[in-house]
């Protein structure tokens, strides 16, 4: 029990402190500021779901009146259930079989079930801590919203420890296919690339025909009684299996367990805790399953040395390329054969193009007034650098990344700055390509000029260049190497988040500058004044991003 | 991308959306008198600004009981109008053609017959039209 306690407590304090920033050394200083933002985020979360909810009720969104039923939250806790499942089979896929600290780990004098329970137990309180983060912030604000008493929270709050538990529980037994998965996909790069295709032409064929149902005219405001019964019928016929005997969903049943109540006013402790008893029994059951096949597979797979993983490449002579263009080579190559990349970058050449025409496929199905044109412009400018500026935030830890292996870029034997720019290429020619086919996109659906719709997407294109050159700036000045070397991920890298906040403030200021100078007048040459902005920006960072590449890798 | 920032993104998308369609729409108004502008014939027997007069119609078939009829098909613009109704009248000493509040004309007895008819719009009646009606008797040529 102490190894146990000690090897969780060892791995919580390495991913804590990959986490956190040290400032002047202070623990104390760390941790009240890691509660509160903690508590902020919380708050925030709490406030944005809470305005939703109470929105919903005053517009009786849910054809209830005066209130949000049950069932309607219960349908968004079971979307982010699921995807807390989805994500944690991946993350507990990656850290039980894959994680670079298994060959330490195992070094230890602890028994390899000790450290298979180490990895559930930090991976259980992570999903924790993830979902007091994100889906007891919408519960509580449900229950702020309609005067739940003060004992329903402190019940959900305790539900929501065991709920956490069966999410992880599952996860990692959904995580011995998720790993054979993986292993095939990894072995086979044909495969990956057919699935790839498939995926693209699904998400493709799914879009259009999404499309073709978009009736000729919408007017939201004229249909609304017609949406909410459809709204109130779907989100009835979710809570009841049997509608005319009005026996539960059991998915709702035990949706209630969270809840506390099925009728906003009766705690029944009796039928809560009968429940309560049968989440507890299916934890058992499914941490049973775990233990009895997971963990010798972990083992298994934890224990086996890399050294003999590698795969027999039947040997190819190696091509001399040109120095200057050689590393640009090899990262398109590296940025095509590794699997996360690849999909993230066809993800942005697809999606951006298809959900601008889907947007503006919905906005010419309405009839709209000026100022409603003005907020399709800024609707479409705002989409676009949101998706393509926060697609920058893997430039944010693109050299740490590399773990020990990224100082090795001062040891070669040319100039550093070609080589950082290099890893930034591959991502750039992807959003450059979606770029393009915006443009094609916007300009059949959005009716502006075709020069306008140029100056436009090379603001935007500017905008994100330079976004991506202070992404890749926050990575060199402040690098997370220890944490990549040691762990092989972080799951909360400083840069990360502040590429993406940067990402959110840009993309905001740009729509609004947008919208503000479309409702002068006279915005004459908007999208040209737009574009200048953008190349100066763009000019101004590059050179300071070069001054901090020459003095950061000046070797005497 | 972090899974939390696709969910915003996509909540910002279905907002902005949400958005248009509240504020942006061209506003609605309802039981809007929409006026009449004009009255249009259609025939193939009319011949328009013929002689000067503004449309001209040709009769020279006679039913079994000696009578001769013929259906003006006239309608109002726009299409939306409100008060589509149309009012036919004849002058007051024709006394051998009756008109109908559909615009049927019927013309007893044999001989040809050239009188007016007045189309007006029942909301408006400074719209309207004259049209000669030329009932050709053949036989009064042979």
């Amino acid at each position: 029990m102490n190894n146990l306690m000690t090897l969780v407590k060892m791995q919580l304090k390495e991913k804590l402190a990959s986490k956190r920033t040290e400032k002047h050394g202070s623990k104390l200083f760390n941790l009240l500021f890691s509660v509160f933002m903690a508590v902020l985020k919380f708050a925030m979360v709490t406030v944005l779901c809470g305005a939703f909810i109470t929105i919903a009720k005053m517009f009786s969104l849910f054809n209830y009146p005066g209130y949000v039923p049950q069932s309607a939250i219960s349908i968004a806790l079971l979307v982010m259930l699921g995807f807390s499942l989805l994500s944690c089979t991946v993350g507990l896929t990656k850290s039980l079989y894959y994680s670079k600290d298994n060959a330490v780990l195992l070094t230890l004098p602890c028994t390899p079930n000790q450290i298979f329970l180490s990895k559930i137990i930090i991976f259980f309180i992570f999903e924790l801590i993830r979902n007091f983060s994100f889906i007891v912030p919408v519960l509580v604000a449900y229950f702020i919203t309609h005067g739940y008493a003060i004992h329903y929270y402190l019940w959900m709050i305790l539900c929501f420890v065991f709920v956490s538990m069966l999410t992880v529980v599952i996860a990692a037994l959904l995580s011995i296919p998720g790993m054979w998965i993986a292993n095939i996909f990894n072995q086979h790069a044909l495969l990956q690339k057919i699935v790839l295709v498939i995926l693209v032409g699904s998400a493709i064929f799914g879009v259009l025909y999404a499309i073709n149902l978009i009736p000729e005219n919408i007017d939201l405001q004229q249909q609304a009684p017609f949406i909410k019964k459809q709204i109130r019928n779907f989100v009835d016929g979710y809570a009841y299996s049997n509608t005319e005997t009005k026996a539960l969903n059991p998915v709702f049943s035990m949706t209630i367990l969270l809840l506390g109540s099925a009728d906003f006013i009766s705690f029944s402790l009796g039928s809560n805790l009968l429940r309560l008893l049968i989440l507890v029994g299916g934890i058992a059951v499914f941490a049973a399953l775990t233990m009895l096949i997971a963990r010798p597979l972990f083992y298994s797979m934890a224990s086996k040395p890399f050294e003999f993983l590698k795969k027999t490449v039947k040997p190819r002579k190696n091509r001399v390329h040109n120095k200057k263009i050689a590393a640009f080579v090899n990262e398109i190559n590296v940025a095509i054969k590794s699997s996360d990349r690849i999909y993230s970058n066809v993800a942005i050449l697809f999606a951006t193009p298809i959900l601008i025409f889907l947007l503006n496929k919905i906005f010419a199905a309405m009839s709209i007034r000026e100022i409603g044109q003005f907020m399709v412009s800024t609707a479409n400018v705002l989409i676009i650098m949101l998706i393509v500026l926060n697609s920058n935030t893997y430039a944010a830890s693109i050299f740490s990344k590399e773990g020990r292996s990224s100082y090795l870029i001062k040891t070669q034997p040319t100039n550093p700055f070609g080589l950082l720019v290099a890893k930034l290429v591959p991502n750039t020619l992807f959003v450059t390509l979606s770029l393009v086919f915006v443009y094609v996109v916007m300009y059949s659906t959005c009716g502006l000029t075709g020069v306008d719709l140029f100056y436009l997407l090379a603001g935007i294109w500017f905008i994100y260049l330079t976004h991506l050159i202070l992404c890749a700036e926050f990575d060199i000045m402040n690098p997370q190497n220890e944490a990549y070397a040691t762990m092989g991920s972080s799951d909360s890298n400083p840069n990360e988040a502040k590429a993406t906040a940067v990402a959110f403030i840009l993309s905001f200021a740009t729509a609004a500058m947008v919208f503000l100078i479309l409702q002068m007048h006279e915005p004459y040459n908007l999208y040209l004044k737009l574009m200048l902005v953008g190349i100066a920006a763009f000019v101004i960072k590059a050179f300071v991003f070069y001054q901090n590449v020459k003095l950061y890798y000046k070797e005497k | 991308m972090k899974k939390s920032v696709i969910i915003v993104i996509a909540l910002i998308y279905v907002a902005a959306i949400a958005l248009v369609s509240f504020i942006g729409l061209n506003p609605k108004i309802y039981n809007q008198n929409v006026y009449v502008e004009g009255i249009t014939i259609s025939s193939d027997r009319i011949i328009e600004k013929y002689q000067g007069e503004d449309a001209i119609y040709f009769i020279n078939e006679f039913n079994a009981d000696g009578t001769r009829t013929v259906k003006l098909d006239c309608e109002v613009t726009p299409d939306n109008a409100t008060n589509k109704k149309i009012n036919y009248v004849l002058e007051k000493n024709n006394t051998f053609a009756t008109v109908d509040e559909n615009g049927c004309i019927t013309i007893t007895g044999p001989g040809t017959r050239v009188f007016p008819i007045f189309i007006a719009s029942a909301e408006n009646p400074t719209i309207s039209r004259k049209i000669m009606i030329w009932a050709i008797d053949t036989s009064d040529f042979e």
